[in-house]
């Protein structure tokens, strides 16, 4: 079952986005086709939101080398990264079931239960781990691949030195990206697919795939290798 | 670099005159009493406040007082082979403070952490006697997705660890380390009390002796064991 129709194939994404960039500068009509009718509709049904949960659970189990059982599943949802991940997965969809009420009340209790603040409108693919739930905000409008590691202490938002008439845009994070504690990743970018982001990083800039960054502000200091 | 890294972290347990206890074989409640006693009154110093029950009752309420204080009790039932208790205490922990000191690590006595959220310490480390952790200190690997090895981490006696600090990967650090603000240390420092900053951390300097004796972390303003009118004026003020 493929599930990366939520938000298109992140590669092919980024490609189009970069060239809809190129052409007219506006964000807002490039990311508009993604939002297809079949990716809203889907979103908005609990059997997907199941979906994307169990593939959570699924990528938890290998990366702690456990057994993928219903049992091991019990025993990861005690821990508080896999269930504000799981939080998260509810409020989005009673986001787009239009249940904005509740999307809501459950992030105000994210914070407070694990102080992991993840905007409901975030877009995030299959395979989302939180390492450690702490301090971890993910803003509105953030679209994320799949299997995205989250360390601790990261935030991905839009950029907070934004001006009246800048050209505002998502951030776009691809797939198998993972950031390392304290990394933080800002403004109207792009980082590619099997990007390594070092701790205490900030990256302000687009990047391609394939890269490890790491530094203030986040430079390419080497390829990632073959996981 | 292992054989190197061996070596070294047996001269800093050699140096550590905790060692004995830091065996796992020798955890027995005695020994944390002890350690637990000798948080609290390294912490209580700190703060300039006389060594009694009545303070140590009152501090255990703070974020880094009571994550040490928990952190002792679990690693002494990880020790005595509970599985589950240390869990829900960590999980009290981490809804109360933030804070991750995960079991199995061996810290020495007199750990102090600050009161800011975010201390995690990794299952395989090591730390000497008297150590300083305000913020973050992270122990833990950073590497591919599926690689999920805690490493061996040994921090010497005396090391103050700014907020903000990652310690990362397989390394160790040289008695009264110090570490500036959101500094990244990744290699191994073998020169006592030198300072690191920066991202990655590079030493900027070495800490005199006279200054490593009076400093106070937790109140810059005033050295350890400050006169008896600053200690009533510490009293007073709501910390």
């Amino acid at each position: 079952m493929s599930l990366d129709t939520s938000i298109g194939s992140t590669s092919a994404t980024i490609e189009r986005l970069e060239l809809a960039r190129n052409d007219t500068g506006s964000v807002a009509d490039a990311i508009s086709p993604f939002e297809t009718s079949r990716s809203v509709i889907e979103r908005r049904s609990f059997k997907y939101t199941w979906r994307l949960i169990a593939s959570d659970f699924r990528f938890r189990c290998t990366y702690e080398h456990k057994p993928p059982s219903t049992k091991t599943y019990i025993k990861l949802l005690r821990h508080p990264g896999m269930s504000s991940v799981v939080q998260y997965r509810l409020q989005h969809y009673f986001y787009a079931r239009g249940w904005r009420m509740i999307g809501g009340l459950l992030k105000y209790l994210n914070i407070v239960l694990y102080g992991v603040e993840i905007n409901e409108n975030a877009r995030i693919g299959p395979g989302l781990l939180i390492v450690h739930a702490n301090t971890i905000i993910i803003g509105s409008d953030v679209i994320i691949g799949e299997r995205c590691v989250l360390f601790h202490q990261n935030a991905i938002t839009n950029s907070p030195f934004f001006e009246p008439g800048e050209d505002w845009g998502p951030v776009i994070i691809g797939d198998d990206v993972v950031f390392g504690g304290g990394a933080v990743a800002y403004g109207k970018i792009v980082i590619g697919d099997r990007t390594t982001i070092g701790t205490n990083s900030v990256v302000n800039k687009s990047f391609p795939g394939g890269s490890s960054l790491f530094g203030v502000p986040a430079r390419v200091v080497g390829k990632r290798s073959e996981a | 670099v292992t054989a190197e890294k061996a070596i070294n972290s047996d001269e800093i347990s050699n140096a550590n005159s905790y060692k004995a206890s830091c065996s796992s074989s020798k955890m027995t409640f005695l020994e944390t009493r002890r350690l637990i006693r000798a948080d609290i009154r390294r912490r209580l110093e700190l703060q300039g406040r006389s060594v009694t029950y009545l303070n140590a009752l009152a501090i255990a309420i703070m974020p880094g007082v009571f994550t040490v204080l928990s952190y002792r009790i679990a690693n002494y039932l990880h020790f005595r082979g509970h599985r589950l208790l240390p869990m829900i205490i960590n999980d009290i922990v981490h809804l109360y403070c933030r804070n991750e000191l995960l079991v199995g690590s061996r810290i020495g006595p007199g750990l102090v952490l600050g009161d800011c959220p975010g201390v995690g310490i990794g299952s395989l480390c090591r730390i000497g006697s008297n150590c300083t952790v305000l913020g973050i200190l992270t122990t833990t690997i950073q590497s591919g997705v599926v690689n999920v090895m805690d490493p061996d981490t040994v921090l010497g006696n005396n090391c103050i660890i700014g907020s903000g600090t990652r310690v990362v990967g397989a390394i160790s650090l040289a008695d009264g380390t110090q570490t500036k603000p959101n500094s990244v240390v990744l290699r191994s420092s073998f020169i006592p009390g030198a300072i690191l900053d920066g991202v990655p951390a590079r030493q900027k300097g070495v800490v005199s002796v006279t200054e490593l004796a009076s400093w106070n972390p937790l109140r810059p303003d005033r050295g350890i064991g400050s006169s008896p009118v600053n200690r009533g004026a510490v009293a007073r003020c709501p910390s």
